[in-house]
């Protein structure tokens, strides 16, 4: 636990810097100091300076916090006292007790994807001391940009060892800082609106990520997918912006950090980044306010902010790919997916496709799909997104008309372009849809997920025009805080104990568990040399993914069925024999790890085997047992000679 | 007094919504306590030890040559047909693979179908393995049900099966993870709720 008190205590080091140099708003001082580190740490990364990067990342926190303490040093008392406003105060609060909190229950490592990348790149990250672009390993996405497994990795800087729960940790102090960056308008004299915006804010990811009663565990602040931290990011940029209450470059300086995490967090960061800067560049133009942009007036000004905004979005973007294709020969701008289109011909054939036609039988099921998909399918605990837009408009409605006079254009504005921003997001998803996804897409896989991260940001937004307005509107603040309370209600109604984070017990992650019970077993006759075929028969891939995180050290040929067919069963045996070997032999397979036998394999493969006598046969291989065999090539096939194993003991 | 109210300083309003919220939770945990132990002083509220035998079993059979059950499918569960009232269910369970999800339900004189409108999901205990309880709100059932795996083959081994096992009052009182947040949030809501009034109210004053 303490080697996680470190980082955190730098995060906060760097943002009251931040607060005292740059005059960056006291709330949003976290989230622009984690987003400035860890872009720090993500630059030297890609030339494969990790190590030193994230030096430099602790040492610039340090450094920077005794200058500022140093040229303050008279009025330090008075600083400090300015630093922690309410949101910081809460930030900080929730951060220690969810460390408290992981640090109790250890939360596994427990879904799909977090195996296949999203934790499995930390882990790389963590083991190698490199980004994970540079190495061979069992990975899928290589290509997804590396900002939050680094955030993972500046915060695990000071564990001897790769920690799970502290992915989880990592994300969650971005999250909170985030959310105390949407209290950024509310000082200590405010701090009851802090605090319902701060328990509103922690509770809407439930909001939307639990949709019905349930009594499976809800994976919010143990996961380590990009959903949220994308929405959260996306609203967290417009919150620093927001509420800097400074009207020069100043302003944009810390807003233009962000802008490059969020680009550096995954591709669809990039899309949520040009939204952000579309929803900030409108507000600044619509904004009373003399604003100054280095020292060029007016509306000039202006644009040049919103250029200036553009160019480092895309330069982050543009920097990736250079990476990518430099390091990996990988081009970037191929999505693959059933169409093989690049994301430019996606958005030309698309558009022109959506707008003029003519429109492919799947684009048009499609877009009914989607269309009927808004208004029926449920994405919130209270409903479809037709009653969460009306939720946020209402949100708007309220900031316009409590407002002052300025606040109000700004609202209305804000509400137009974000829905501008939602429509463009929308159909996006539904080219995805139509040209990269294949056989899942009609059954509109994972809608909820993605679409969710944008009513996330969407509703955050809405948040933040009430904040606005109840600085001088007593009702705004009924608003808000009425508000917060039907969160609350709705949350007591849909949430039982075992359903949040905190409910996490010794019989969590059964799947998981299981798996690391059986690489326990074998774990003395493997070596890390080992490259090994696993076999989890009746799978669909959950349990193997999660062999290839839990045997990291090891690389895991990928998994394919064997398929030939010949003309009777003979023949079939011996070619798909064959077929094993030429694989087998071009990965160099030296190992077999059986999870779970098929009876297809017993079929085709058994008598390859050559079990101990001790051990039971080869056919038995199943839930409560594991075998390990050496591979023997030989001039006419193979064989497999029987190394470890045995019944697994659960208890 | 509203008026003392609403003149409390923020700090003052943040002790008072702590003060509030903790002793609202531990004031619930000790009506539970106590409506219990009368239930139990007047006979209403018995504690059972039960066997294999007294189980009604679905989708699981007797393990053919050791102790204990086998789940024959995903779905397997247990019934106990009574009269009586229920407070929870505590017993110790060996299993051949992780259980996964285990659930208690019950059915009621007026809620005959077992739904997830009666449920409640058991949880292992956290200093003994293989220790396995659920308590739930004192309510008068007629057969209670459990689904002690999700994992079709999973041989498990019950003992000390018992319906309604006496706790003690710190086994009440005590604190998990989820309560201690709940405390939290509320201490939070009611900071906010209670400034807010207080700032509506002051301008009125003004």
């Amino acid at each position: 636990m303490p080697n996680f008190i470190i980082p955190l205590v730098a995060v906060i080091m760097f943002a009251f810097a931040l607060y005292v140099l740059a005059d960056v708003n006291p709330s949003a001082a976290p989230l622009v100091s984690i987003v400035t580190l860890v872009n720090t740490v993500t630059v030297c990364a890609m030339f494969n300076a990790l190590k030193a990067g994230t030096a430099l990342a602790y040492v610039l926190a340090a450094g920077t916090f005794c200058l500022a303490a140093f040229q303050n040093k008279d009025s330090l008392k008075d600083k400090i006292n300015g630093f922690f406003a309410p949101g910081v105060v809460l930030f900080v609060a929730a951060s220690m007790a969810m460390l408290v909190c992981l640090a109790h229950t250890q939360p596994l490592i427990h879904q799909w994807d977090e195996y296949s990348f999203w934790a499995k790149s930390r882990q790389l990250v963590k083991n190698h001391n490199q980004l994970y672009t540079y190495y061979k390993s069992s990975m899928l996405g290589q290509s997804i940009p590396p900002a939050l497994p680094l955030t993972s990795y500046f915060f695990q800087r000071f564990c001897p060892d790769f920690v799970e729960w502290g992915v989880y940790f990592a994300y969650d102090v971005l999250f909170f800082a985030c959310f105390s960056a949407f209290c950024g308008n509310f000082d200590r004299s405010k701090a009851g609106r802090a605090a319902a915006m701060f328990v509103s804010a922690l509770l809407i990811p439930y909001f939307f990520g639990i949709t019905a009663h349930t009594t499976s565990l809800s994976s919010i602040y143990i996961s380590a997918y990009s959903d949220l931290p994308l929405a959260v990011l996306t609203a967290g940029t417009v919150a620093v912006y927001m509420f800097s209450g400074r009207s020069d470059e100043k302003r944009i300086i810390p807003v233009l950090s962000c802008l490059v995490y969020l680009t550096f967090t995954k591709d669809m960061g990039f899309a949520l980044g040009c939204i952000a800067l579309f929803i900030i560049f409108f507000d600044i133009v619509v904004s009373k306010k003399e604003y100054i942009f280095f020292k060029i007036k007016g509306f000039i000004g202006k644009i040049a902010t919103g250029f200036a905004m553009l160019a480092v979005t895309a330069a982050t973007f543009l920097g990736w790919s250079r990476h990518l294709a430099a390091v990996l020969s990988l081009d970037r701008t191929d999505y693959g997916g059933e169409a093989g289109m690049g994301m430019v011909e996606i958005l030309l054939n698309g558009v022109k496709e959506f707008l003029i036609g003519p429109k492919s039988e799947k684009f048009v099921i499609m877009q009914d799909k989607f269309f009927s998909a808004f208004f029926n399918t449920k994405v919130s605990m209270i409903g479809s997104g037709l009653i969460v837009v009306a939720v946020i408009a209402v949100i708007f409605l309220a900031a316009v008309i409590f407002g002052d006079k300025n606040s109000r254009v700004r609202s209305a504005v804000m509400g137009v372009t974000s829905l501008i921003g939602f429509g463009g997001y929308y159909i996006f998803h539904l080219l995805l849809y139509v040209y990269v996804l294949s056989g899942e897409a009609y059954s509109l896989a994972s809608y909820e997920r993605y679409i969710g991260t944008y009513y996330t940001a969407w509703l955050f937004m809405a948040l933040m025009c009430l904040a606005f307005a109840t600085v001088n509107s007593k009702l705004a603040n009924g608003v808000l805080t009425g508000f917060m309370c039907c969160i609350v209600l709705v949350f007591g109604y849909y949430i039982r104990p075992e359903n949040i984070f905190t409910g996490v017990n010794r019989q969590s992650f059964a799947t998981r568990r299981s798996v690391m019970k059986k690489v326990e077993k074998i774990a003395p006759a493997v070596s890390n040399d080992d490259v090994i075929f696993i076999l989890c028969g009746g799978d669909e891939g959950e349990r193997w993914f999660t062999y290839t995180f839990e045997m990291d050290k090891n690389f895991i040929i990928p998994n394919a069925d064997f398929t030939s067919a010949g003309e009777n069963d003979a023949e079939t045996t011996a070619l798909r024999r064959q077929e094993m070997k030429d694989r087998f032999e071009k990965y160099g397979v030296t190992h077999v790890l059986i999870d779970h036998s098929s009876l297809d394999f017993i079929h085709y493969f058994a008598d390859m085997f050559n079990d101990s006598d001790v051990y039971a046969p080869m056919s038995d291989v199943g839930p409560t047992m594991v075998s390990y065999y050496k591979v023997n090539y030989a001039e006419d096939g193979m064989s497999f000679d029987f190394v470890e194993g045995g019944v697994v003991d659960y208890d | 007094m509203i008026k003392k109210l609403l003149s409390l300083s923020a700090t003052a309003v943040l002790l008072l919504s702590l003060a509030v919220s903790l002793s609202v939770n531990c004031g619930c945990k000790a009506v539970d306590y106590i409506r219990e132990t009368n239930a139990r002083k007047s006979g209403q509220l018995q504690e059972i030890t039960l066997s294999d035998a007294d189980f009604e079993l679905s989708s699981m059979k007797k393990h053919p040559s050791e102790n204990g059950l086998v789940a024959t499918d995903g779905d397997p569960f247990i019934i106990y047909s009574c009269n009586m009232l229920l407070s929870g269910v505590s017993f110790r369970m060996e299993y051949s693979m992780y259980p996964a999800d285990m659930l208690l339900y019950w059915t009621t004189a007026t809620q005959t179908e077992y739904s997830n409108s009666n449920m409640a999901v058991i949880t292992p205990a956290k200093d003994e393995e293989g220790l396995f309880y659920v308590s739930v709100p004192l309510t008068e059932v007629t057969g209670i049900r459990i689904d002690p795996t999700t994992v079709a083959g999973n041989h498990l081994v019950f003992s000390d099966f018992v319906i309604n096992p006496e706790k003690t009052l710190s086994e009440y009182l005590t604190f998990d993870s989820y309560s201690l947040m709940a405390v939290g949030i509320y201490t939070l809501v009611l900071f906010a709720v209670i400034r807010f009034v207080q700032d509506f109210f002051t301008k009125k004053q003004k």
